[in-house]
């Protein structure tokens, strides 16, 4: 595979996964980016460490989806395959818990494990429903 | 990449899920990438097709016009001569006339094609290439490659003999491409703009590229499918390759495509055995991964050690916070309590400040009693000095008055 700062160089101004704004920073709707935001960090595309959480809806089953990326070889040409998706338990305590596991006690991007438990924390209140006000 | 090749699995065409061989990757796939190269040579090449647009070179200047100069209440513009018609006296030539040529006519002269380097090109078409084979590229771009197997997607020789359209898509559709052609058919839309009227009404998204060796058939089959199109791998072309400039367009390789793939490019050492005089582009930087390069061993082991940055915190106000007065001025809390004290009755500090205040105040009495009490006060001693004058001053002027008193009788 290239170089993550080469594809960075590649993609950073021309993806179609790119969004922008007005008075807004770039962002990016790639998947594997904890973010969305269109920088080297983040990226999903182009770093050999991927790190993606998101809130998945099939049917009316909400779970939570933590995205990483495959560090086998072999993997990296098959774009299907490529990046790993794991369920994220919505329990109070071990759902950070299990982020904690995953993330920074296996060197997944420690450096992102506190935003991913921030993330965590938005897609669980998303979760609610609000009560309807019956009139 | 000097690492070993990776090795790329042929998928059987009439079922892709089992794999029918593997090959190494040719070396043209792992030329290094370059945006810049690609989009420069999409630009020039792209204007290579372009029909020659003009107006007519007559276009107004079609009439015998001539100015009536001055002298005859209207504006030096050339006019159309004669009469008997609206024409006559019109003006004609300028571009502002109405009936006018334009400005700066348009001609058939123009430079409309562009010469690009036979070199840059096939580095170009190496670069194009070399982004087909990587996933976040061929995603970036645009292309749907969740359902395919793997990049570069390599089919079974078998596909260049399919002769139904059908039966292409079917295979293509096995193949993982279902959600590209998908993707395809739903972004057809009116083209905006003039070019509807202009034959070019429909507008939708490119699909996969199928490169074959020896067609069969394929090219018929494939080309009714909405987005797929089919190229001969010893003619390959970077609009094709890299379409609107941008590189990693998805890429379908027959075997017996990817393996001439070898045939034609070669290799760095032996140079591109089918195209005279060329070899493959070298990477400025072989190995341009730089946080590996920055944290391997050879680079760690001879830095110095991190400097220690002295970083300002949260400039503080002395005046109001009372610790950071303490660490400016050691003392000052002492002091002030004290002095919070002085002024409470009953403290020592109180009979302190009112003890000095007393001797303060009997001192004073004392030095008022000595000098300001008698004859040899300041002010006294002050006055007296100019007594004397005062009263040479007085008489003086008595006697000037004197004078003139007498002067005026």
């Amino acid at each position: 595979m290239a170089a993550p700062d080469l594809l960075w160089q590649c993609v950073k101004n021309q993806s179609c996964f790119i969004r922008k704004q007005k008075n807004f920073p770039v962002m990016t709707a790639e998947p594997g980016n904890l973010c969305g935001l269109n920088n080297f960090q983040f990226s999903g595309l182009a770093s050999k460490k991927v790190l993606g959480l998101d809130s998945k809806k099939v049917g009316k089953k909400e779970s939570i989806v933590l995205t990483t990326r495959s560090k086998r070889e072999s993997r990296q040409y098959r774009p299907g395959v490529v990046l790993v998706t794991t369920g994220i338990k919505k329990g109070k305590k071990q759902g950070p818990e299990q982020l904690k596991k995953i993330i920074g006690a296996t060197w997944n991007r420690p450096e992102l494990l506190e935003m991913a438990l921030k993330k965590y924390k938005k897609i669980k209140t998303s979760f609610k429903k609000n009560k309807t006000v019956k009139k | 990449m000097a690492t070993a090749r990776p090795v790329v699995s042929i998928y059987n065409f009439e079922n892709p899920s089992e794999k029918t061989g593997t090959m190494p990757m040719p070396v043209v796939l792992q030329s290094p990438l370059r945006p810049d190269l690609v989009r420069e040579v999409h630009r020039d090449m792209a204007k290579n097709k372009r029909q020659a647009y003009a107006v007519k070179p007559k276009a107004g200047y079609d009439t015998a016009a001539a100015s009536w100069c001055t002298g005859r209440a209207v504006a030096r513009i050339p006019r159309a001569p004669g009469g008997g018609t609206h024409r006559a006296g019109q003006a004609a030539f300028g571009n502002q006339a109405r009936g006018g040529g334009m400005f700066n006519p348009t001609t058939v002269w123009r430079r409309w094609h562009r010469r690009v380097n036979v070199t840059k090109k096939r580095h170009a078409v190496a670069c194009a290439l070399a982004a087909s084979a990587l996933p976040p590229l061929v995603m970036a771009r645009g292309h749907k490659i969740n359902q395919v197997a793997e990049l570069p997607l390599v089919v079974s020789d078998g596909i260049q003999s399919l002769t139904k359209t059908k039966q292409a898509k079917e295979t293509l559709k096995k193949l993982g491409c279902g959600e590209e052609l998908q993707k395809v058919i739903d972004s057809k839309s009116i083209r905006a703009g003039q070019g509807k009227a202009r034959n070019r009404r429909y507008v939708k998204r490119l699909g996969p590229l199928v490169i074959y060796n020896e067609d069969n058939g394929i090219t018929r089959a494939m080309r009714n499918i909405p987005g797929v199109e089919c190229a001969h791998v010893d003619r390959l072309n970077l609009l094709r390759l890299a379409p609107g400039g941008s590189f990693g367009r998805f890429v379908i390789f027959t075997e017996g495509a990817f393996k001439k793939l070898s045939d034609i490019y070669g290799t760095l050492k032996s140079g591109a055995p089918k195209k005279k005089g060329y070899t493959l582009p070298r990477a400025a930087m072989v190995n341009a991964d730089l946080s590996r390069i920055i944290n391997s061993t050879e680079v760690q082991s001879v830095l110095r050690p991190k400097m220690e940055r002295y970083t300002h915190g949260i400039k503080r106000n002395a005046l109001k916070s009372k610790e950071l007065m303490e660490e400016l001025n050691p003392g000052s809390t002492e002091r002030k309590a004290v002095q919070q004290k002085a002024s409470q009755k009953g403290t020592p500090e109180f009979d302190a400040v009112q003890k000095k205040k007393k001797a303060r105040i009997e001192e004073s009495k004392k030095y008022n009693k000595e000098h300001k009490k008698g004859d040899e006060t300041f002010y006294k001693t002050l006055m007296k000095a100019f007594e004397a004058k005062a009263a040479a001053d007085a008489a003086k002027k008595a006697a000037e008055k004197a004078d003139d008193e007498e002067d005026e009788e």
